[in-house]
């Protein structure tokens, strides 16, 4: 995680769609690591809003964990791994957490689009997409919290700047 | 009946005639195989396409009735829109269609709710991006093109961001749904 500049290479090149499912799901589990490890340490507007992201990232990743069941798979839960940089941000101060849940947030959106791309089964893009959706809502609004343009181009690719 | 509410119903009238004019076959579990998928992808493009020549005049027109950070809100979305009705239209075109064309002027002002106050738009404009939004993730399902589904799930990313700084300027909750349909606001 947090290695790459495209959050399509977060995503396994191969495999069906319960494989994409699947990956999406530990990415939503990172996020909920990401938000979950803010709670009680950030003030302000930042800390608000790492709370609100927080809930929907669990509805998220129980809704993928649901859909993964329904394709015969267990959504088994994978060792976690430590997330490179968040400790660091989270004491560096809301500013930088909310630069950190940025790209985050931009890989994540590149993840979906990828997701939306390999998907096979048309039953589920749309939920991939509302989800993807609100992973971009949550993008505008931390870039919003750190004084960019939350709305910086007409396509949103997920690429991180 | 207030005022702008029997121009709402055509307005989602006239949004809702869009989409019925895309027949959906071929709705099963996989959608390997059939012989009319460009037709069917520039369908559902074109059904977004649509919907998108309304927000280029809501937001031409009503940033004049908004002001500060709201009316240079508009501006930008207005250029955003802007982008894409052009690359939805020439990826329609490149699918061997005709893009749908907008309709003129006075046709979209007639279907849209009275505006005349700044709020009045920003409301207009969420409602408008919802439905834009809902075209786009119920379109996801039945494109057939990855390329194509890539694109679409951009545009659609830009639209909820679009939505989630709307609300903010209408001092709303800016995070609604954590599953963004366009069918909640």
């Amino acid at each position: 995680m947090h290695t790459s500049g495209r959050g399509e290479l977060l995503l396994p090149t191969t495999g069906d769609d319960a494989e994409v499912v699947r990956a999406l799901l530990q990415l939503e589990r990172d996020s909920v690591r990401v938000y979950e490890a803010a709670q009680g340490r950030l003030d302000g507007v930042a800390g608000r809003l790492a709370r609100r992201i927080l809930e929907q990232e669990r509805a998220h990743a129980r809704g993928l964990a649901r859909s993964l069941r329904q394709l015969g798979r267990a959504p088994a839960r994978e060792p976690a791994a430590q997330i490179p940089g968040l400790e660091r941000a989270i004491a560096r101060g809301p500013g930088a957490f909310a630069s950190f849940a940025a790209r985050h947030e931009a890989e994540i959106v590149g993840a979906y689009l990828q997701a939306l791309e390999r998907l096979r089964r048309p039953g589920l893009r749309s939920p991939v997409a509302s989800i993807l959706a609100n992973e971009g809502q949550h993008l505008a609004l931390l870039r919003e919290t750190l004084g960019d343009d939350p709305v910086p181009r007409a396509f949103e690719t997920g690429e991180v700047h | 009946v207030p005022p702008d509410a029997h121009s709402r119903r055509a307005f989602l009238g006239m949004c809702g005639a869009a989409a019925a004019a895309v027949a959906l076959p071929g709705c099963g579990d996989d959608d390997s195989g059939g012989a009319s998928r460009r037709e069917l992808d520039a369908g559902f493009l074109n059904v977004a396409l649509r919907l998108e020549h309304v927000a280029v005049v809501l937001y031409a027109d009503g940033r004049d009735l908004l002001r500060g950070s709201a009316r240079r809100t508009a501006g930008l979305f207005l250029d955003q829109e802007r982008e894409h009705v052009r690359r939805l239209a020439r990826t329609v075109r490149g699918l061997g269609a005709e893009p749908a064309a907008p309709r003129t002027l006075e046709e979209y002002r007639r279907s849209f709710p009275l505006l005349r106050r700044g709020r009045d738009v920003l409301r207009f404009a969420v409602d408008l991006e919802n439905r834009v939004i809902r075209a786009y993730v119920d379109g996801l399902a039945h494109i057939s093109d990855p390329r194509l589904r890539r694109l679409a799930g951009e545009i659609a990313a830009t639209e909820a961001e679009q939505v989630a700084v709307l609300l903010g300027e209408l001092g709303e909750d800016q995070l609604p749904t954590p599953f963004v349909t366009g069918t909640t606001t």
